[in-house]
């Protein structure tokens, strides 16, 4: 019998619990040489998973300016309130929050409010989801209520504010920005406007749409390690590639001018109710587009003003026979071509001129004009006769010279090119009714680009409407490029000539005497045509009615253009649009510190007289 | 590594005989409280920094959160100086309080500018001469 001593006992266990250790430990050893050495990245890219996150920031959309840095297109900082409807507690607390909601948004009614805070809802069951009640829906906890967008700050702190005292902890507050027009219907047509989609601005129409790309902001990205409550780690890698704003832009309308134009256009408009109204100022030096405006307009702000007619910049894209505006360029490089000299009398036929079996007519009976008269008194007649003089190769020469049936190429997505045919497509009539404005289509702006070659000694400018984009960020500005003027005038005296005959049509004798300012020289040109509808032919009693003029004459501050379609108690342009410009250009030469001549005062030509 | 095992095993020996001594005890245990006073210091240091670099890091956020409001506010409002410095809004001010505001005449606008000192040494003297503040040469109306 063997004997077995306490030490041995102990030296048993011992080598008992190694026995039942030492695996153990090999196996943590093993464990942990597989954790840390063979799959050391999977676990630490997990671990990154876990605690690293990744928030996407977003730019503001760029603004535009008026030229001298006026507002015009903005983002207001707004909230967009959001609920966790799963949070709520009772359906007392779900009452209290609805009523609570119902009565700072009274837009959405209590009912509302109260099903979209209803803490469960049903969720479509996916075709390999069990289907136990098989009614094709489970209920799922509700924890997505979208409350309000783009709320006001003001607003969003009181709601904030009544939440806190409520301990309504369901309720999230989600920073954003509302594109906003700060002036109104001030320049809308052309602005344009943008929709929300997805929590984005889309840009719709106008200038939006156009410098779309230029004015979208980017997204940035910042990655970091963050807390349990989501705050980022001090220490560990913080990726942060910055958003950045749009770009941008500055017009070249300058607001004061533009809302001069609006207020006396809105005068017009109520005196006499036309379908349509459209009218702009141009620097003839530098084709800057000073202003435009158009009735009617809408409020970018409430939608629930805009229409499709109102919306889009008829005056870029509208095609109109122009009627007696058109005769200038026709007469203008007839002179500069020699074929006539502002005394060259032309035969008028007493009113009726019959050719190629077509009568042709002018609104009043003259014998015998001058070239200067015919300009004066906007004989039809008188100037289809001078346009058989050049012949059809030298007319349509001359109006294609003028930039007629050529877009501006301002930002207008769908600019009309107009239409003037090339001399093969000519009928026989068309030599006496084109140069008259019949048979041709101009757009507006393309009309005021022809007169701002009058107004610039004969240079034809390229039209602006942008200026510049600019970097908010870094400041970068970058100009829009101009190309330079087209001297269209051979002779410089036969342009002056033509200034003169046209200041004849504002005074005393002419056909815009409504036009005429004390104590400045307006040289301008009115027109009246019937309106041509497609597939009907001329439309009887309807009727565009323009006025194109410049002022100060000899040193044009601005070329305007005003046309009224379908006036309705009166049609003739020296009735409906020659008083428009006349008020504008007071208020805008008023505006510009313009001074009147001295000399043409009619006080002082009084004293002349009569001493 | 050891290679005098029994030499150091002697010396041992004889210390141990001379710190029986109250005085060598009390040096030993000041030691080792020494160094756990500074073990002790080096935590609480630590512990203040971190403590103090977390408030800072709660103070820099709450700061950058109302400059965050702040500028909010101030994008607000200038968007609303601009909506009341509109000419709309405006003239519907001068129409509601009957104000019969109306534009000056050319010849009644006067302008002003304020240069800076360099802007204002390239304008000739004659043409700002009478508006010349004695106090402040550089600055001309």
């Amino acid at each position: 019998m063997s004997v077995v001593s306490t030490n041995d006992r102990i030296r048993f266990r011992i080598r008992l619990v190694a026995i039942l250790l030492i695996p153990v430990a090999v196996a943590l050893a093993v464990r942990l040489y597989f954790v840390q050495i063979v799959a050391h990245e999977y676990y630490l890219d997990k671990a990154r998973d876990t605690y690293t996150t990744t928030r996407v920031t977003s730019g503001k959309r760029g603004e535009i300016f008026d030229v001298h840095g006026n507002l015009l297109v903005s983002n207001i900082p707004s909230v967009n309130i959001t609920a966790d409807p799963s949070h709520i507690k009772n359906s007392g607390s779900r009452r209290r929050l609805a009523y609570l909601l119902a009565r700072e948004f009274p837009e959405t009614s209590y009912e509302d409010f109260f099903r979209k805070l209803a803490p469960t809802r049903r969720k479509r069951i996916s075709a390999n989801d069990p289907n136990p009640d098989g009614s094709g829906f489970r209920t799922v906890p509700n924890t997505y209520a979208m409350i309000a967008r783009d709320v006001s700050l003001e607003k969003a702190a009181r709601l904030k504010a009544l939440a806190r005292v409520n301990k309504f902890r369901c309720l999230f507050f989600k920073d954003s920005y509302k594109r906003i027009y700060p002036k109104g219907s001030l320049l809308s047509n052309v602005l344009g406007f943008t929709n929300i989609v997805d929590d984005n601005d889309v840009a719709q129409t106008g200038l939006e749409k156009f410098f779309d790309e230029q004015m979208t902001a980017q997204f940035g990205r910042e990655t970091y390690e963050r807390d349990r409550s989501g705050r980022p780690l001090l220490y560990g890698p913080h990726i942060s590639q910055e958003a950045r704003d749009g770009r941008n832009i500055y017009l070249t309308i300058s607001e004061p001018i533009q809302s001069i134009l609006e207020e006396e256009l809105d005068v017009t408009f109520r005196e006499w109710k036309p379908k349509t109204l459209y009218a702009a100022l141009v620097d003839p030096k530098t084709g800057n587009v000073l202003a435009m405006a158009q009735r009617p307009t809408f409020d970018p702000n409430d939608r629930s003003t805009y229409t499709n007619e109102a919306g889009r910049p008829r005056i870029a894209e509208d095609g109109i026979e122009p009627g007696s505006i058109i005769k200038p360029f026709t007469i203008g490089k007839a002179l500069d071509w020699g074929y006539v000299t502002p005394e060259t009398e032309i035969d008028c036929d007493r009113g009726t001129w019959i050719y190629l079996g077509k009568p042709l007519r002018d609104s009043h009976p003259y014998d015998k004009l001058t070239v200067a008269g015919v300009i004066q008194k906007s004989s039809n007649i008188g100037t289809a006769k001078i346009a058989m003089l050049l012949g059809e190769e030298k007319v349509y020469e001359a109006l294609r010279m003028f930039g007629f049936g050529q877009k501006t190429n301002l930002p207008f997505r769908t600019e009309t090119a107009g239409y003037l045919p090339r001399v093969p497509k000519w009928d026989g009539l068309s030599i006496t009714r084109f140069p008259i404005g019949y048979g041709v289509r101009v757009s507006p702006l393309q009309m005021l680009r022809a007169y701002c070659a009058l107004a610039n000694n004969g240079k034809l400018p390229q039209l602006r409407l942008v200026d510049r984009l600019e970097d908010p960020a870094t400041g970068v500005v970058e100009q829009i490029p101009v190309k330079p003027p087209v001297q269209l005038f051979e002779h410089p005296e036969c342009h002056r000539q033509l200034i003169d005959m046209m200041t004849l049509v504002t005074k005393k004798g002419g056909t815009a005497a409504r036009a005429a300012l004390p104590g400045y020289e307006v040289a301008g040109k009115t027109g009246t045509s019937r309106k041509y509808i497609p597939g009907r032919g001329y439309a009887s009693g309807k009727y565009f009615s323009s006025f194109v003029g410049f002022v100060p004459a000899r040193n044009p501050a601005f070329v305007m253009l005003v046309t009224v379609d379908e006036p309705h108690g009166a049609y003739y342009a020296s009735t409906v649009a020659a008083p428009t410009f006349k008020r504008v250009a007071e208020r805008v030469l008023r505006h510009m510190n313009i001074p009147p001549d001295p000399a043409l005062l009619p006080e002082n030509n009084r004293t002349r007289t009569n001493p | 590594m050891n290679i005098q095992p029994g030499k150091l095993k002697q010396q041992r020996r004889s210390a141990q005989t001379a710190k029986t001594s109250l005085g060598v005890r009390l040096a030993a245990v000041l030691k080792i409280i020494v160094v756990f006073a500074m073990i002790a210091v080096f935590c609480n240091i630590s512990i203040y920094l971190n403590q103090k670099i977390t408030e800072t890091d709660r103070a820099i956020r709450k700061t950058e959160q109302e400059i965050k409001r702040t500028e909010r506010e101030i994008a607000q409002l200038r968007i609303r100086r601009e909506q009341l410095s509109s000419w709309e809004y405006i003239g519907a001010r001068i129409a509601y309080f009957k104000l019969g505001l109306r534009e000056p005449a050319p010849g009644q606008v006067g302008r002003m500018a304020l240069l800076s000192p360099r802007q204002a040494q390239m304008v000739p003297l004659e043409s700002v001469a009478s508006a010349r503040r004695p106090s402040n040469a550089g600055r001309r109306n």
